[in-house]
């Protein structure tokens, strides 16, 4: 069976220049990163800010150009493709933003940012314009009065609802949310929620899932991979990964999750991760040596791959190198 | 209510804003008790009244607000009769505010050490030695290595060290009462856990009561002793965190709690509030839930149900609070 996303070994590194043209060094936003996404399935990618997330998901949707690798959406690579096959291939990938806001055209109606790639893509006669759009309104739930309001006049929810809205128009295979629901309340968040899950099983698509919001993805995704400094450190089946959590990272960042059942002083922090970072790591280890509560001496000199924790399941960490290792394929469904 | 336990009362605020489409009630009947040595979460959606309510502590509202009625007695001292002078005595000094992004509340042109000496300075805090006392604070507010980062300027710091450093400069004259507005929430999920860690431990060894102000119910759960649930400009169920996560009283919290992905299994629908939040110009009579209430009787069209005791230690403003078990 084709995977519908399938990223092998990508890497994504920028520069860091000193004045114009000096380079002194790069940053390796995203590091060998390999995934895949079955059809209608939903992939989350949980990490801290600076992790790598939106430069991977700047990637898959070639916005920008990666440094290696490969990114295959229903087998085809995208890097490779171009002209028609190139503007085709756009359209099985979608993307939804966290900032509605920002990734609305304040000049235009909700009807006008609807019907754009409607239009660039020839997808529908001029005369049926009117008529998809308002099926794809009241499909994401809302009104038709609504479609002449400018963004401004929409609530935060109604303008991620009409990027939801325009994302659908061309029935896309695959769609890319960058924490769709960061910057909304909690209740507009549920009912955010709903509708993709809604979405998702009228229409049979796909979706990433970025999100730094643990509990959000594992109410949401099927699959889960966990990033650190560029790298996948934790990947698996989500509830396999929620359950059993292996890399010291993942463990770090479960404990640190607001629970309302919680109370802080039951679940202090680990010392180690409360320090200050001020050493940088190891330049041939492990990315979170200086950070991790189990480091050992091995982790200065050995850069783990993912190693497997059980069937499906893996961890980048060496408390694993005594198991089989996993090299460019993801866990099938 | 008043009580010697009790450091601030906020009592039965009403603040209004004009704006261009006209009166805003921002705020409605207002009641909020602060005891000593706790932390008291604030919580509600956006829109709900928490900064403001907080703004208005410290008499700092905008413009082209104003507070019509309503006391904040801080120790039985009314704040808002208060002329500016004394205010200035007061901001900072007995009552100190954190706000949520840290790069925007610290000078970006000035160093650690200037910042902080400034606070000390401006305020003539009485000590031996004005640097000490410097890298005391910063020890308090957890760096190992204070002397590191006094000559350094904001933008070389991470979010999370910022923000602790802004708590050092609120805390430098041993305030009374420390408000934190949103201190996490432009933070990672681990520096978060670090900071409210760290206002614990402010708590324990400083005696300080926090208000601690967030739309995130996990972040309240996490740090605050005590909860204030406020909807549309006023307060509808106060009492111990625990209690109120685990029982809550009114339709509006139960809302809140259920619409959390948490519980859910993966695939169910997750219970919504029906309707929006509804606009302060001209906002729903009688208790400001009602149309989205699913309990709601005529009473609640009609007339502002008061906060009340419903169980021990815990009220709420509701006709019909819901029942003990779930």
């Amino acid at each position: 069976m084709t995977e519908l996303l399938e990223v092998i070994n990508l890497t994504k590194h920028f520069a860091l220049r000193s004045g114009v043209f000096r380079r002194v060094g790069t940053v390796k936003a995203v590091d060998g990163v390999s995934f895949s996404i079955p059809p209608k399935k939903t992939f989350g990618l949980a990490g801290e800010t600076g992790c790598g997330k939106t430069t991977l998901a700047k990637c898959i949707l070639r916005i920008i150009q990666p440094t290696g690798g490969e990114v295959k959406v229903e087998g085809k690579n995208i890097f490779t493709l171009r002209g028609k096959e190139l503007k085709n291939a756009r359209r099985n990938v979608q993307a939804i933003f966290q900032n509605p806001l920002m990734s609305l055209d304040p000049r235009m109606t909700a009807a006008n940012i609807i019907a754009e790639p409607l239009k660039t893509h020839h997808v529908i006669p001029k005369s049926k314009m009117y008529d998809k759009i308002i099926e794809l309104m009241r499909t994401v739930g809302l009104d038709e009065e609504q479609s002449l309001k400018y963004p401004h006049e929409l609530s935060g929810g109604q303008n991620q609802r009409v990027a939801i809205a325009r994302a659908l128009s061309l029935n896309p295979k695959l769609i890319l949310l960058d924490e769709p629901t960061s910057s909304l309340d909690v209740s507009v968040q549920a009912q955010i929620l709903n509708l993709l899950t809604e979405i998702q099983r009228k229409s049979g698509l796909g979706y990433l899932f970025i999100s730094h919001d643990l509990s959000v993805l594992r109410y949401f995704s099927d699959f889960l991979a966990i990033m650190y400094l560029g790298r996948i450190v934790e990947l698996g089946p989500s509830d396999i990964v929620f359950k059993n959590p292996s890399h010291p990272y993942t463990q770090l960042l479960l404990s640190a999750i607001p629970d309302l059942s919680v109370s802080i002083t039951s679940s202090e922090i680990k010392v180690s991760a409360l320090a200050e970072v001020l050493e940088s790591p190891p330049e041939n280890g492990c990315k979170f040596y200086p950070r991790c509560p189990v480091r050992m001496e091995k982790c200065k000199t050995t850069d783990p791959t993912l190693f497997q924790v059980e069937s499906g399941h893996h961890a980048a960490c060496l408390l694993f190198d005594n198991r089989p290792s996993l090299f460019y394929s993801a866990p099938k469904a | 209510m008043t009580g010697p336990q009790e450091l601030l009362d906020v009592l039965n605020l009403k603040l209004l804003f004009r704006t261009v489409e006209g009166t805003l009630q921002a705020l409605e009947n207002v009641e909020l008790h602060i005891r000593r040595g706790e932390i008291l979460g604030l919580v509600g959606e956006t829109g709900s009244g928490k900064s403001v309510t907080a703004l208005s502590i410290l008499k700092m509202i905008p413009e082209n607000g104003r507070i019509v009625e309503g006391k904040v007695l801080l120790q039985g001292q009314d704040l808002l009769a208060q002329n500016e002078e004394e205010l200035r005595k007061i901001r900072g000094a007995r009552v100190s505010i954190v706000f949520q992004d840290p790069s925007s509340s610290l000078n970006p042109v000035y160093t650690i050490r200037s910042q902080m000496r400034d606070m000390l300075t401006s305020h003539q805090v009485e000590v031996a030695d004005v640097e000490s006392r410097v890298i005391e604070l910063l020890r308090q507010v957890g760096f190992q290595n204070p002397t590191r980062i006094l000559d350094s300027y904001p933008h070389e710091l991470s979010g999370g060290m910022q923000q602790r450093i802004a708590l050092a400069i609120a805390l430098s004259c041993s305030p009374e009462l420390l408000i934190a507005d949103e201190p996490t929430t432009a933070l990672d999920v681990v520096t978060q856990a670090q900071i409210l860690a760290l206002l614990k431990r402010i708590r324990d060894a400083t005696g300080a009561s926090i208000l601690l102000i967030s739309h995130n119910l996990g972040v309240i759960a996490m740090a605050c002793d005590r909860v204030a649930v406020m909807y549309a400009g006023s307060i509808v169920e106060v009492g111990p965190t625990v209690k109120v996560f685990r029982n809550p009283a009114h339709h509006y919290t139960r809302g809140l709690l259920n619409a959390l992905p948490r519980m859910a299994q993966k695939g169910s629908e997750l219970p919504v509030i029906y309707g929006s939040i509804p606009s302060l110009i001209n906002p729903p009579s009688g208790c400001r839930f009602h149309p989205r209430c699913p309990f709601a009787t005529e009473i609640c069209s009609r007339e502002r149900p008061k906060l009340e005791p419903c169980r021990p230690d815990q009220l709420v403003a509701c006709y019909h609070p819901a029942g003990e078990s779930q």
